[in-house]
């Protein structure tokens, strides 16, 4: 049983690593926030029936279910307010006569996971740099580099010669 | 010179095509970490576990650093907890109520025996007496404590104490201006609560009819155990605060009722344990269960 004393303690030790696992789940801060304050005020509540073995694991159970509760009524307020959530996700696109662009990813060796996330989030999700930067905890100026460096690394990719490369593709951005 | 924060100058190279249709990164997470209703998460999972670009970004995003909590915002999360937890042992508050009960009886028992031994017709057991508080006493330091009360969660300075406010010292008979109140919380929010009880306890005198002097003096004589000052001065606040701080004077009010074993303190305390919406009254409920004597 974890005393009431000891609970300022536990929340010291534990705050940081509730949050992360919690904006891992929900994207949002401020939604990460709420959440992870929820978790410790019901800790509080179950203090007498916990004991310290069961930390940090019983918090993040919590925390996750807070998770699922915010995505179950988000999903019910989409599927009240707009009939098309399920639209929005489609299937990946078939073949295109121009270059995929995973496919050029998928090519380009040098292009560590930093770069790949920072143009996926460019390109794919359609993020500005200022959101990228919000997402992945990197500066804004660091964004920029990571998708300046990477798009240098795609064109080096395309503009090397490959045995199997079409006429299409090498004649891209020549 | 370039600008930094313009995103027009990242583009694709020519000829290369990316899909739009792939989920929002916060659905692809949410899958990842299995928090998705089952619909959503069939949805997702029939798009991602197929898209080449969607697997390689959840794969890599875990080879980034995880975002942390700022100060800020453990700070936010820490005061909506205005938390009270009684200085128990690792037996929790059962264990310390009937240890305190028990030592009771066996220090009175004590005393009756020697009185009885000493003065047979006159057997009493001496009870220490809280005696009433002068008006706005200013609290002496006292050390922290070593027994069971109930620990307080600090009231933050009120919003509205801004910069702005500070500089602009607005003139009003019965209110201390932000300016005034300004040295006093700056005592208070180094947690230099002997200076803030002084600075508090002038403005108090000052403004006889102000809550927010009384309220904080109050709030800073509970923080150094000074709970009969205390109990006079949050008495006083609660009938001159504003109805922002008025929960909050009725809370401390409570605390310090409490610990003084004041008649009226297990009244406080359901009035608050009974109040809808109160950010207190979950704390007055399990407060009100502790045993106090009386």
């Amino acid at each position: 049983m974890i005393s009431l004393d000891e609970f300022n303690g536990i929340y010291d030790q534990h705050v940081d690593a509730v949050f992360r696992v919690t904006l891992r789940a929900v994207s949002r801060r401020e939604i990460a926030e709420e959440i992870t304050s929820e978790v410790f005020l019901t800790l509080y509540q179950s203090a007498e029936t916990i004991t310290r073995d069961q930390l940090p694991a019983w918090l993040f159970t919590v925390a996750k279910r807070r998770a699922a509760d915010y995505w179950r009524r988000w999903y019910l307020e989409q599927r009240w307010t707009d009939d098309t959530v399920e639209s929005e996700i489609a299937a990946p696109s078939q073949s295109h006569p121009e270059i995929p662009f995973d496919d050029l990813l998928a090519r380009c060796p040098p292009l560590k996971p930093v770069h790949r996330v920072c143009l996926i989030l460019r390109f794919v999700q359609g993020m500005t740099r200022e959101e990228i930067a919000g997402q992945t905890g990197l500066t804004e100026l660091q964004v920029k580099g990571h998708l300046q460096y990477g798009l240098k690394l795609l064109r080096e990719t395309l503009a090397s010669p490959r045995p199997n490369l079409s006429a299409q593709e090498l004649s891209a951005d020549a | 010179m370039p600008d930094l924060y313009s995103n027009e100058s990242d583009t694709l190279p020519a000829g290369v095509y990316s899909s739009q249709a792939c989920p929002p990164l916060a659905l692809l997470r949410a899958w990842k970490e299995d928090v998705l209703t089952a619909d959503l998460a069939r949805d997702v999972a029939s798009h991602a576990e197929n898209c080449t670009l969607c697997s390689m970004l959840v794969s890599d995003l875990e080879h980034l650093p995880q975002p942390g909590i700022t100060a800020a915002e453990r700070a936010r999360i820490r005061q909506k907890l205005p938390l009270i937890a009684p200085t128990a042992r690792a037996g929790g508050w059962r264990w310390y109520t009937v240890a305190g009960a028990a030592a009771a009886l066996v220090i009175a028992g004590v005393l009756l025996t020697i009185n009885q031994t000493e003065h047979p017709r006159q057997a009493h057991i001496d009870v220490p007496t809280v005696s009433e508080p002068a008006q706005t006493q200013t609290a002496s330091p006292l050390p922290p404590s070593p027994s069971a009360e109930p620990k307080v969660a600090k009231l933050e300075p009120p919003v509205d104490l801004s910069p702005a406010l500070v500089l602009r010292g607005e003139a009003n008979a019965s209110e201390p201006t932000a300016q005034q109140l300004a040295p006093a919380f700056d005592a208070y929010s180094r947690n230099d609560y002997p200076l803030a009880a002084q600075r508090f306890s002038q403005l108090a005198k000052q403004f006889p009819r102000s809550g927010t002097p009384f309220l904080y003096l109050g709030v800073t004589q509970l923080l150094t155990n000074n709970n009969a000052d205390a109990l006079f001065n949050l008495t006083r606040a609660e009938q001159f605060v504003s109805p922002a701080q008025k929960e909050a004077a009725s809370w401390y009010r409570a605390i310090a009722a409490q610990r003084t074993d004041a008649p009226n303190a297990s009244e406080l305390l359901h009035t608050i344990c009974g109040r809808n919406g109160s950010r207190y009254a979950q704390q007055a409920c399990q407060l009100e269960q502790m045993p106090y004597s009386n």
